[in-house]
């Protein structure tokens, strides 16, 4: 089953609305019916999938919490919009479900970093055994032209960390979501980046530890690259992990956003302004890298 | 004290067969039980004892758990967990370890939908009805909100899909003018009218296409039993409206309605 509150059209439920209209609804203006709704279907063996904006998500994390979470019912979500959205600005980024989706029990957050993962995940999470709700997010826009209409994967695992270019030094970046076309991006554009190795987070909530082990036990310079506020967020996830196993001869940087709203601009100028973009990222990772 | 009936109930198959008059010495056992609990563990005192006959009434009429039956909110629920298996687990309600003061799925298959929070209710019925439909189960959903409750936002985003849908939903209107404060909104005030309109003639459901009986002693429970009776045969969005007094049999307690709410274990 698939909900969707008020948002058929932009969420792209519209072609499947037509095809099973028994099984997409639209509930109208109502994120909070629109989860609890999705509970109530879960507790009764289905598997609702609940379509919506991260910024509307914000408006039903009571429901997150008290009706699906706290119950563990396999409620999927698709997080659309989650980032910065460009012009419609302050009220409609999406940048403060992670934080909360973080700190709720029972939760599993995944960032997958581009459309074929996301769509195989999607696949995945249709049938498999879920001991919880899942939310996956992923940002406004156009992909690129790639292959994406791969077949499903039979088991496939959920999203873990990932290498994504191995390096050759004492350095290494992990990048959120989407986000890892531009980190890779400003790594190959500067000599001095070049030998910096390049992960993917993949697992937001539970964190990869394996992986994170792994990494943390190969490099002693890593920084945590995500389009969402640094208070709450991705990297300081790793952060609390960090500290918790005490790697402290591993220096961690976060990039992401400082405590303020951010306003309306077309999404290439916010990320220029707010230093996201590839540029303003290699001038970060160079300043961090090389004191 | 003593409970002869209740103390032997371990779910509701145990007496959906009783007598009328054994029904209702029941019922009487019953609010004389949540008074005790409530005196000496604390907890949710007003709402419970205000929705005694509902819960005995529901629980005969209908086949729970096998119907759905939701508690919006989940504070009036005592009686329900008493008559539900968990009698005698209410000696550590609220306790590490005890049963929960409110519905719980992880505590009983009884327990449909867990709430703590107000107006979720409808929603998550919802979803259990058109889960039933998906999956061809024939069964009856119901939930039991209160009049404070059903004026909040979520619970008109549900009533506003609700009448769109067949869903097969009973919504128990509880209507006692209280939250833990008294009600307040244009919706009390329309609800007070209606009760003294013949069967709520002019009223809010029906142009939301939900189907409206009532108001109704919610304290009758030989007309609830009936009332009830009925609509199990019916299908489709229906709404129930009963108006019942927070506290009911504990003169105090309908007195004083808001520091009865839930009062401390110092009950006189």
């Amino acid at each position: 089953m698939a909900i969707t509150p008020a948002m058929p059209t932009g969420s792209g439920l519209r072609a499947l609305m037509q095809a099973f209209p028994q099984r997409c609804l639209d509930v109208g203006i109502a994120e909070q019916h629109a989860v609890t709704l999705a509970a109530g279907m879960a507790a009764e063996g289905l598997r609702p999938f609940c379509v919506l904006y991260a910024t509307f998500l914000q408006r039903a994390m009571d429901q997150v919490i008290h009706d699906v979470a706290l119950q563990q019912l396999p409620v999927v979500f698709l997080i659309d919009r989650a980032g910065l959205v460009g012009h419609d600005g302050a009220t409609h980024h999406g940048l403060y479900d992670l934080p909360m989706l973080r700190s709720i029990p029972n939760l599993t957050v995944l960032s997958p970093r581009n459309a074929v993962e996301l769509r195989q995940q999607i696949g995945l999470l249709a049938t498999a055994d879920l001991d919880g709700p899942v939310a996956l997010r992923y940002p406004r826009g156009y992909i690129a032209p790639c292959d994406w209409q791969q077949p499903f994967q039979a088991d496939l695992p959920l999203l873990t960390t990932q290498c994504i270019r191995k390096g050759k030094g004492e350095g290494a970046v992990i990048s959120v979501g989407s986000l890892g076309d531009t980190v890779a991006q400003a790594l190959q554009s500067q000599e001095l980046l070049f030998a910096v190795a390049h992960y993917d987070l993949g697992r937001v909530k539970p964190l990869d530890e394996s992986a994170l082990h792994a990494l943390f036990s190969s490099y002693n310079k890593v920084v945590v690259a995500e389009e969402g506020p640094l208070m709450g967020g991705a990297g300081s996830a790793v952060l609390e992990w960090k500290n918790k196993h005490n790697y402290k001869d591993v220096s961690l940087h976060c990039i992401g956003f400082d405590d303020q709203f951010v306003p309306h601009a077309s999404p290439r100028v916010l990320r220029e302004k707010m230093a996201i973009d590839a540029p303003g990222i290699a001038q970060q990772l160079i300043s961090f890298f090389t004191s | 004290m003593d409970y002869p009936l209740l103390s032997q109930i371990q779910s509701p198959a145990d007496f959906r067969a009783f007598s009328p008059a054994q029904l209702q010495a029941l019922n009487d056992e019953l609010r004389r039980a949540i008074i005790e609990v409530v005196s000496q563990r604390e907890g949710h005192l007003g709402a419970s004892l205000g929705v005694v006959e509902l819960t005995v009434a529901l629980h005969t009429v209908f086949d729970t758990p096998h119907d759905r039956l939701i508690w919006d909110v989940g504070h009036q629920a005592y009686g329900h967990k008493m008559l539900t298996g968990r009698f005698h687990a209410f000696k550590n309600l609220r306790q590490w370890g005890g049963i929960s003061g409110f519905p719980s799925r992880s505590e009983s298959p009884f327990d449909a939908f867990g709430t703590g929070h107000s107006s979720t209710s409808l929603s998550a019925l919802m979803g259990m009805a058109i889960a039933a439909e998906n999956k061809g189960i024939d069964r009856q959903h119901i939930a039991v909100i209160g009049d404070a409750s059903v004026a909040s936002g979520m619970a008109f985003e549900a009533l506003n899909h609700l009448g769109t849908t067949q869903a097969n939903v009973l919504i128990v209107l509880n209507d006692n003018a209280m939250g833990i404060d008294p009600s307040v909104g244009a919706l009390k005030d329309f609800f007070n009218q209606a009760a003294g309109t013949p069967q709520g003639k002019h009223h809010l459901f029906r142009p939301l296409n939900i189907a409206y009986k009532g108001p109704i002693d919610g304290h009758d429970l030989p007309l609830l039993l009936e009332t009830l009776a009925q609509e199990k045969e019916k299908k489709g969005p229906r709404l129930l409206h009963i108006r019942t007094t927070k506290g009911k049999g504990l003169s105090l307690a309908e007195k004083h309605q808001i520091q009865y709410h839930a009062p401390g274990n110092s009950i006189p």
